[in-house]
């Protein structure tokens, strides 16, 4: 095969970094993206980019932490560079503090982050309702900074990127030797998993540049994560709930939430209000596929249903779909040179 | 009973809110007026970043210590409040760098969560080999001082844009008391040879997506002249300038090469920000603050001053702790005087 060609359903953060990651390991690849929706439009955009981690149900725990790490470990170095407010990242400190004293102490991740420790007495002070907490650096990817540059970087390796709304993976075949199906939320109908379903997310981005400490309260529920512009306020779990319409009274509940964890909130301006649909599953599909119609067959790497933990493990999870692409490349290659004698 | 507070940076107008809150009510004659020939945004204070950390180490000046505990804790209690964003106040944290392992600071266990870093947080830092991080307060004078003269201004205190060329010209005209902050130029008032400029350049950059304050050291060169890099609620501050006996209150385009360089390199991604603003301006060094009780007698007339100056680059740190110092000693003042109504509070 002269140039395998390879399509990547998606351009969130997961599409994009797996068409990178693709075309790092395969460099005699022809990449193309195709997604119906790009930055700042993606689920990936409402998402506030905090580097802490989902637990899948279903994942076992050292793949879900060798994700992070890898993921972490990317990121620090793209912080540590010339190129850290281009690509949107940035280091940022803070508390996880809990109402009440969680049974597992040390998450997976506790060695993963920076300087994770238990909070001091002095610390809590600051969390009247909380009893407990944690205070750790992670990193924050912003978007659609974080997006924008990964698109750059895959227009720079020559990667096509198609605006164009696949309902049908099988649409593809023919045009294409590999698919990547990185839909997010989209697999639903595309690929009719009934495993994936949307965890509603309502946040708030408000302009609050005083903010510098990221607060996390230990249930997911309420959060406050500084960006480059932009506080990020959340937040909502609701499952199975498909409205992208902002609600005003989970709005107010939001602010309401928040300010009870940082007063000086009430001080925020320019409210604006997002909703994002995460692609929850209770493990990531992350998995090789081989569809087959009427005798034809079409390789497929599935990479989605990350879904409150999509940037946690997004370069984890791109580095091992490229390598399942990989295996699809050389599979169709072992089976054309057996075609050929 | 006439009280007049000369200078109005972060002491003058801190100095005079504490006593004018805590006497008030006791001596219901009390006026109070400022004179200065600088108002913000105009101070030395202005110029400051408005981190709250003392110098590394204390030398064993026990007093100082406490009361920058004190401004800490002050500071802290009102992070919740509704006042807070108006004051320019807030957390933030962040890492002190070191070539070599050094002793703890005095403030330890002022500061919030201080702890040394781990090896991997000093990958990000090449060329340090130590260092600390803890979570302090921000406290911005641009905001803080308008908000001290904002509650200063409601409580009836009047203010003078007026340069005092001698204790006189104020007790002269039946000013009862005088409380000296002039800061840098103390000595104008009263030659005071312990008193020198501490020369210090800032570069005011915008880079948003910096959290965390990072302040170098480096023993040899002394407090201050090695890089830092502050970020505050809008722009970040980048320094590491300190020249003893400089008063050149002009930017200096060495200097800007020597901050601009030394803070690229601690963090490459600073050459993408946009500099906005360059400042010089004076810390009034001392080896320790000049924080006193003086009678001063002119012919027939006597006043008592309180001397409340000589902070060095730690004024914003220590504000509180000296300011609650020169009340009490207004108190003893007002003790001998009996005019108080009643007996002082114990404070």
């Amino acid at each position: 095969m002269a140039a395998p060609k390879v399509a990547v359903v998606g351009a969130g953060v997961v599409g994009l970094s797996t068409a990178l990651c693709i075309a790092e390991t395969c460099p005699s690849c022809s990449v193309t993206v195709l997604s119906d929706q790009f930055s700042p439009n993606t689920t990936s955009d409402v998402a506030a980019g905090m580097l802490i981690p989902h637990t899948y149900p279903a994942t076992p725990i050292h793949a879900q932490k060798q994700w992070f790490k890898e993921t972490f470990t990317y990121l620090f170095a793209i912080s540590n560079s010339a190129e850290a407010s281009e690509a949107g990242i940035h280091l940022v400190s803070g508390w996880q503090v809990f109402k009440n004293t969680p049974k597992e102490e040390l998450p997976f991740w506790s060695d993963v982050v920076l300087g994770f420790r238990s909070m001091s007495e002095a610390e809590l002070q600051k969390f009247p309702q909380h009893q407990f907490g944690q205070a750790f650096t992670t990193l924050k990817c912003d978007c659609p900074p974080y997006l924008l540059w990964l698109e750059r970087r895959l227009k720079a390796t020559g990667i096509q990127i198609c605006t164009r709304k696949v309902a049908d993976l099988w649409e593809l075949h023919g045009e294409y030797n590999v698919v990547v199906n990185c839909a997010g939320i989209g697999a639903q109908q595309l690929v009719g998993d009934k495993k994936l379903f949307p965890v509603r997310g309502q946040v708030l981005k408000v302009h609050a540049p005083w903010v510098k400490n990221f607060i996390r309260d230990g249930d997911g529920l309420t959060y406050i994560y500084p960006g480059i512009h932009r506080v990020t306020l959340g937040g909502t779990r609701e499952k199975e709930n498909w409205s992208l319409s902002p609600d005003p009274g989970t709005t107010k509940d939001i602010f309401d939430r928040c300010c009870s964890l940082e007063p000086s909130l009430r001080g925020a301006q320019d409210i604006k209000v997002k909703v994002g649909l995460r692609p929850s599953r209770q493990s990531v599909r992350l998995e090789r596929e081989v569809l087959s119609q009427g005798g034809v067959k079409l390789p497929v790497v599935h990479n989605y249903g990350h879904g409150a933990g999509g940037f946690s493990v997004h370069r984890g999870t791109a580095k091992e779909a490229a390598r399942l692409v990989g295996e699809c490349i050389a599979a169709l290659q072992g089976s054309s040179s057996r075609a050929r004698l | 009973m006439r009280v007049a507070i000369i200078g109005a940076g972060v002491i003058g107008l801190s100095t005079a809110l504490c006593i004018h809150e805590q006497y008030h009510g006791l001596v219901p004659s009390l006026e109070m007026e400022v004179y200065a020939d600088r108002y913000t945004p105009h101070t030395t204070s202005d110029g400051a970043a408005g981190l709250w950390q003392p110098y590394l180490s204390d030398h064993g000046n026990l007093q100082e210590t406490l009361w920058n505990k004190e401004t800490f804790d002050y500071l802290l209690g009102h992070l919740g409040s509704a006042a807070a964003k108006e004051m320019g106040l807030f957390l933030i944290s962040g890492y002190n760098l070191f070539t070599q392992p050094v002793p703890d600071p005095s403030w330890k266990n002022i500061a919030l969560g201080f702890r040394n870093l781990t090896p991997k947080e000093l990958e990000l830092f090449p060329g340090y080999s130590y260092g600390w991080f803890n979570t302090a307060l921000m406290l911005e004078c641009r905001s803080y001082l308008p908000w001290l003269t904002n509650r200063l201004t409601q409580r009836g205190v009047k203010f003078f844009h007026k340069k005092v060329e001698s204790f006189q010209e104020v007790s002269g005209v039946g000013v009862d008391v005088v409380i000296n902050c002039t800061g840098v130029r103390a000595g104008e008032l009263q030659p005071d040879p312990e008193l020198q400029p501490g020369r210090g350049q800032v570069i005011k950059v915008l880079a948003p997506w910096m959290k965390h304050f990072i302040i170098t050291h480096d023993i040899k060169s002394g407090i201050y002249n090695s890089p830092y890099i502050i970020p505050g609620s809008e722009f970040t501050v980048l320094g590491g300038i300190y020249q003893h006996g400089n008063w050149s209150e002009e930017n200096s385009a060495q200097d800007h090469k020597t901050i601009w360089e030394n803070c690229c390199r601690l963090l490459p991604a600073l050459r993408e920000a946009k500099i906005v603003q360059e400042w010089s301006g004076l810390r009034p060094a001392r080896p320790r603050v000049r924080l006193e009780r003086e009678t001063l007698r002119h012919g027939h007339f006597q006043a008592e001053v309180i001397h409340n100056y000589g902070h060095g680059g730690f004024g914003i740190t220590i504000h509180w702790g000296c300011a609650m110092a020169a009340a009490r000693l207004f108190g003893s003042i007002l003790q001998e005087k009996k005019l108080a109504s009643r007996p002082q509070p114990r404070l």
